[in-house]
């Protein structure tokens, strides 16, 4: 696909973005659907203008951590370290080093960055109420987990996302009751025993 | 570093289905594409300079949903006729026959079903949150014109800017002596 056309979204043909722009309820030429959206300036503009990154450095000038003839220009808002235009990466409001970027694909460490998080209070939910549904005697285990997830999660509940936070508190009392309820419950069997 | 961030989304839109919740979100610089399945989210961003278009087909769901919905209620009253005698059959065809119409009047209600996707330079994403010709004839212009925003300046900058190449011996630059650290590339 060229950077001028753009996909029918149902059998994929191809489709010039000048008559998508143009024509407001377009057939498709292979299904035959009718096509509707918006084409934005950005698409003309496959060539940016790329200004020379080549910065160096000359005698007083801090220089970048990773090429010391080229003047540093900014800091990494992740690592710190000083870095010049060519090491430089900009998200957002913020400038990053190549390496920390690299590395934020594995570590997940950088909130601009991350493409997926852990929910805990999900989790921890999930924990107090499946053994219910599937088979109640695991809540000896999973109850304290889940118990364990609201502790040691509670002021940081994973995600970029705000979300309301009613699962945690409701996990925990959850876990609580199930745990004293099959304590109970073992105590009462146990004394059936004897 | 915390591992929750509210960086100042703004929530566009929000669907359910069966694997599980897609959002889509309004950032300062970008429009963040959220997937949430069990206890785990994805995120996908958008700068909003960067989106080339934005653009929907109509699906045929919506009449193939209205058609099974007016089959399922039609069945059940067909089936209620022919045993009012039987008082459970009855009120198990009423159900269901109360339920297809219920189902119908819901997806009419809802409207035509429609496929959409952003396409960027490098990516083309569907987006599972404007399922619905009515959800994106609300919420699109919100998001078109925070992209013709910010792509206003882009066009002004790249008119008055000619296009020029990176000198041929930056990118293929030596590393000096002095060098500490060379990042992956």
């Amino acid at each position: 696909m060229t950077a001028k056309e753009v996909e029918c979204p149902k059998c994929r043909t191809k489709i010039a973005a000048e008559k998508l722009a143009q024509i407001d309820n377009l057939s498709c030429y292979g299904c035959g659907n009718t096509l509707s959206g918006t084409v934005f300036p950005a698409i003309d503009l496959t060539k940016r203008e790329k200004p020379s990154l080549s910065n160096p450095a000359t005698g007083e000038d801090a220089v970048c951590f990773y090429r010391a003839d080229q003047r540093a220009s900014t800091v990494c808002a992740q690592c710190g370290l000083f870095i010049s235009e060519m090491y430089r990466v900009r998200v957002g409001d913020e400038d990053f080093c190549t390496n920390c970027v690299a590395k934020s694909y594995d570590t997940n460490n950088i909130p601009a960055l991350r493409t997926r998080s852990s929910l805990k209070d999900y989790q921890a939910l999930l924990w107090a109420i499946l053994p219910l549904i599937l088979f109640f005697p695991i809540v000896i285990l999973t109850a304290p987990y889940a118990f364990f997830l609201v502790i040691r999660h509670r002021n940081n509940t994973g995600g970029i996302i705000k979300r309301s936070n009613w699962r945690m508190p409701v996990a925990g009392l959850l876990a609580i009751v199930e745990f004293i309820g099959i304590i109970a419950l073992g105590i009462v069997v146990w004394q059936e025993m004897i | 570093m915390s591992g929750t961030e509210h960086t100042g989304y703004t929530l566009l839109t929000r669907s359910y289905s069966a694997t599980g919740t897609t959002e889509l979100h309004t950032g300062k610089h970008h429009v963040l594409y959220l997937t949430r399945e069990f206890s785990s989210e994805s995120y996908k961003r958008f700068y909003y300079d960067e989106i080339h278009a934005i653009f929907s087909v109509k699906t045929n769901e919506f009449q193939v949903a209205n058609a099974i919905s007016i089959s399922v209620a039609l069945l059940s009253l067909l089936l209620l006729l022919a045993s009012l005698s039987n008082l459970p059959l009855v009120l198990g065809f009423s159900v269901s026959m109360v339920t297809g119409i219920l189902l119908l009047v819901i997806n009419l209600i809802k409207g035509p079903t429609v496929r959409t996707v952003i396409q960027t330079e490098v990516n083309r994403e569907e987006i599972n949150c404007f399922r619905r010709q009515r959800a994106l004839d609300k919420i699109l212009p919100q998001l078109i014109s925070l992209i013709q925003d910010a792509q206003t300046s882009l066009v002004k900058q790249t008119e008055t800017a000619p296009v020029t190449e990176p000198p041929a011996d930056e990118a293929a630059a030596p590393m000096n002596g002095d060098t500490h650290e060379q990042p992956p590339s």
